[in-house]
């Protein structure tokens, strides 16, 4: 739920980064944490594993600009990818504004994105939410990678309502900002409509 | 009359009169002392009198008329026991019996190692949820190997069993293994809620060793029912019959999409553990052990597949079973090593 806080003209947002395990959604709040500028982000904080797999979450506050005379702070959060932290998942989703789904286009994950988005779905119902009509983006990341499947059946497994489909390698940062972007854009349309 | 005789005769018969009254006196005195005499209670009338003024003693009963309303209570929840007609029933009416003796109560149904939520009590309404796996930690899998009678004070297992029924931790607990030939196939959870103990744990006791003996009873009443054909009789047969473990129900048909997307979900599940630790996975096919290896991990994966295909299907189909042969053993059985969910146990 978007929090606006007219004393100090600012708007709140949360954005959560969804996928399943080692898809890359830290490699994509990390990417960001680097490159923006240290007075416009605040700490980025990662609860992981010895492995540095995340644990519960990571999470980095980022200003995004003014609008209509309000300071714009989005709230990045990441979900442990792993099928069994479903409880600290559900948690992360309450009142989020907006879902960026990293998928990963290795063809031996194409069943985990699946079962992922299955997820997130179900998730998001409990959190009062509708993946079909929540600011949401589908951000197909490592396509870099030899084993990585095309395009065309990565859209058709995993595109469901014209989302905005984004192409990535999130450790070399192509597609990071643009996902950010697109996922910031309908949120901030959204609350203008409302 | 002359005046002189007059007086000597007045003074004569106010004497007379005198003597008379007093005599008459003396006579009303006795009859009142005689008949005093004769109202004095006697040894017989007062025990008459103290036999009725007293209240009646209860007569000398092995089964006394007036009970406490706890007698009461324990009588009527082993009255319910007893007369159940089925072994879901057994487990319904404990819990409905517990009520009046502890604050929460629940039962896990043990299968293959895994305790799954079969009904509760007392506890918030909207956290328990029916199936809900829980990986027994070891201090439960003592009571459910019967290495341990029971567990009476909170610790992990309490906190194991509590995940998914509440978030507030009870002062008192205790919970009880309910056995059927000497295995263990349900656990009962009673605590004290908000009190500081439980009020009554020996009642807790009998009612679980009652739900036990009329599991038992109804067990074997099943098999007489199968065995009640004549059976021929041999020279070498054992004079009693050795129980036969009861039937699996019939193989529940699985729809071919929740089958398919079963598949799937074991598939990711085990694909994670594959991802995440790949490490421990080398290591225990190598040496044979990847349960040891990698237990914990293992076993909450099949806690999720459960808890969303439930504990039927994978008793059924084995379907996360034969997904970890294929996908971690490559077909090889002997590297997994002793996995308690393993059919083959």
């Amino acid at each position: 739920m978007t929090f606006i806080n007219y004393a100090s003209r600012e708007i709140n947002c949360k954005i959560v980064y969804y996928g399943p395990g080692l898809c890359g959604k830290t490699t994509n709040i990390q990417w960001i944490h680097e490159q923006a500028s240290p007075e416009k982000r605040g700490k980025l904080v990662s609860l992981a594993t010895e492995t540095d797999r995340t644990l519960f979450f990571d999470f980095l506050p980022l200003d995004m600009g003014m609008v209509k005379g309000f300071k714009v702070r989005f709230h990045l959060y990441t979900v442990p990818g792993q099928v069994f932290y479903d409880a600290s998942r559900k948690l992360i989703l309450r009142g989020c504004d907006g879902v960026i789904f990293v998928a990963d286009s290795q063809r031996a994950r194409l069943e985990a994105n699946i079962e992922s988005i299955a997820n997130l779905a179900t998730n998001l119902k409990d959190n009062g939410f509708d993946i079909r009509n929540i600011p949401y983006v589908l951000q197909l990341n490592k396509r870099d990678m030899p084993t990585s499947a095309p395009l065309g059946e990565m859209e058709r497994l995993l595109r469901f309502r014209n989302e905005p489909m984004i192409e990535a390698v999130a450790n070399k940062g192509t597609g990071v900002i643009e996902t950010l972007k697109a996922c910031a854009r309908q949120i901030l349309m959204d609350l203008q409509r409302n | 009359m002359d005046e002189n005789l007059r007086e000597p005769l007045k003074q004569m018969i106010h004497k007379w009169v005198n003597d008379r009254h007093q005599a008459i006196l003396e006579q009303v005195m006795l009859t009142w002392e005689e008949g005093m005499g004769r109202l004095t209670p006697d040894a017989a009338l007062l025990q008459k009198i103290q036999e009725l003024l007293e209240p009646p003693r209860p007569p000398e009963d092995p089964f006394p008329d007036v009970v406490s309303d706890t007698e009461n209570d324990l009588g009527a929840a082993l009255n319910l026991l007893e007369s159940s007609s089925s072994q879901g029933e057994v487990l319904k009416r404990l819990l409905e019996g517990l009520q009046p003796f502890v604050e929460r109560s629940a039962l896990f149904v043990i299968k293959q190692g895994i305790a799954s939520l079969y009904a509760t009590r007392g506890f918030e309404s909207d956290m328990p949820k029916p199936g809900a796996p829980v990986v027994p930690p070891p201090e439960l899998e003592e009571v459910i190997q019967c290495r341990v009678p029971f567990i009476a004070m909170p610790g992990p297992a309490y906190l194991a069993l509590l995940t998914i029924l509440s978030g507030f931790e009870a002062a008192d607990v205790c919970i009880l293994p309910l056995r059927l030939r000497r295995k263990t196939v349900a656990l009962l959870l009673v605590d004290s809620g908000l009190r500081q103990v439980i009020d009554h744990p020996n009642h807790v006791r009998a009612l679980a060793h009652t739900a036990e003996a009329t599991l038992s009873f109804l067990a074997g009443s099943k098999e007489d029912e199968k065995t009640s054909a004549p059976v021929e009789a041999h020279p070498s047969m054992p004079t009693q019959r050795i129980p036969e473990p009861i039937p699996e129900p019939a193989l529940p048909l699985l729809d071919s999409k929740i089958r398919a997307n079963a598949e799937r979900s074991a598939r990711v599940l085990v694909g994670d553990i594959e991802l995440y630790f790949p490490n421990k996975v080398t290591q225990g096919r190598q040496k044979g052990n990847l349960y040891a290896a990698l237990r914990d991990e293992l076993d909450r994966s099949l806690a999720s597949f459960v808890e969303r295909y439930t504990a039927d299907v994978e008793n059924h189909y084995h379907i996360f079973y034969q997904t970890v042969l294929q996908q971690l053993c490559d077909g090889d059985v002997t590297k997994l090593g002793q996995a308690p969910w393993s059919p083959h146990n």
